[in-house]
């Protein structure tokens, strides 16, 4: 799971443009919208795109990404149980 | 036609003046004319340079393409001395413009349509989402406008905010141009106008005093 974490936040980096910042400075229980990294609706996009390519995962309801996109961590637990 | 269309509010422009201006041109910064920084870094190290000597934390910063942070960062300078409190934001206009609108993003988004488009690069394929990054930093809500034009000229940047001021209650106008062609070949100008009798005149000769692009 802290190899799926790490390697999840260097790919919200790079996916995001956050080039400014390194994986230590993304805690991955702090919310990833609105607070925390300050994500918008595009990053939102961009996340449901990286789960798609990145990990086979594609998100039929929309709806699901308020719960995993809370966090790195609901975002890594999701990519656990449902990685194909 | 007789019946001219009038502007429905008139101001003299007489008590206008150029508060302050900033000059990004290819590594050398310029404030009010005069050099405050200088780099050989391309604009890739020199945006972050200048980010961390100009700029307070600010994540959107990292995830701007370069022509938005060109924009962004001359802003931060402009107004880096310039007290925002007790002026009303929705009397501050933004007109800027350039000659390459966001053409460097444009090819960026371009690539990334060869294999899966990015929402995240094409958000800035509009050269106006640098006046939106201003004024969303600032919290400006005045009217703003972005045109595209051949060259960067001081007397067409005179009218288009002389004709904002004369048509609006605007108190202050960010003026001037951003530019981004690549990491070696940019220039931004931007200038605060506003009234301020200490500060030169608002007028074509200052604009052009003040400015090293050519």
């Amino acid at each position: 799971m802290d190899s799926l974490i790490r390697q999840l936040k260097e790919q919200i980096i790079d996916h995001l443009n956050l080039e400014g910042l390194s994986p230590d400075d993304i805690n991955e229980k702090e919310p990833l919208f609105g607070e925390g990294l300050g994500l918008d609706s595009i990053d939102a996009l961009e996340l449901t795109l990286l789960l798609e390519r990145g990990y086979g995962i594609k998100l039929e309801n929309p709806q699901e990404g308020k719960k995993i996109f809370q966090s790195v961590e609901t975002m890594a637990e999701y990519i656990q149980h449902n990685k194909k | 036609m007789e019946d001219a269309i009038q502007p429905y509010y008139s101001r003299k422009m007489d008590n206008w003046s150029i508060i302050n201006s900033v000059e990004i041109n290819n590594g050398k910064v310029f404030a009010n004319g005069r050099l405050v920084h200088d780099t050989e870094n391309d604009f890739t190290l020199a945006s972050k340079e200048l980010y961390k000597k100009y700029s307070k934390a600010y994540i959107k910063f990292f995830k701007m393409d370069a022509l938005s942070k060109l924009g962004f960062l001359t802003a931060e300078i402009l107004l880096k001395d310039f007290n925002l409190e007790n002026i009303d934001m929705n009397e501050i206009a933004l007109v800027v413009g350039n000659s390459n609108a966001t053409k460097d993003t444009d090819l960026k988004y371009l690539q990334t349509m060869r294999e899966q488009p990015s929402p995240a690069v094409f958000v800035y394929t509009l050269p106006n989402i640098l006046v939106g990054e201003i004024c969303i930093r600032h919290g400006f809500k005045g009217q703003n406008v972005f045109y595209i034009s051949g060259k960067f000229d001081e007397e067409e940047l005179y009218e288009n905010i002389e004709l904002l001021i004369n048509n609006s209650t605007t108190d202050y106008v960010i003026g001037g141009w951003v530019d981004f062609i690549n990491p070696n070949d940019y220039k931004s100008i931007l200038y605060l106008i506003g009234k301020d009798s200490k500060s030169s005149k608002f007028a074509i000769n200052n604009l052009k005093r003040l400015n090293n692009i050519k």
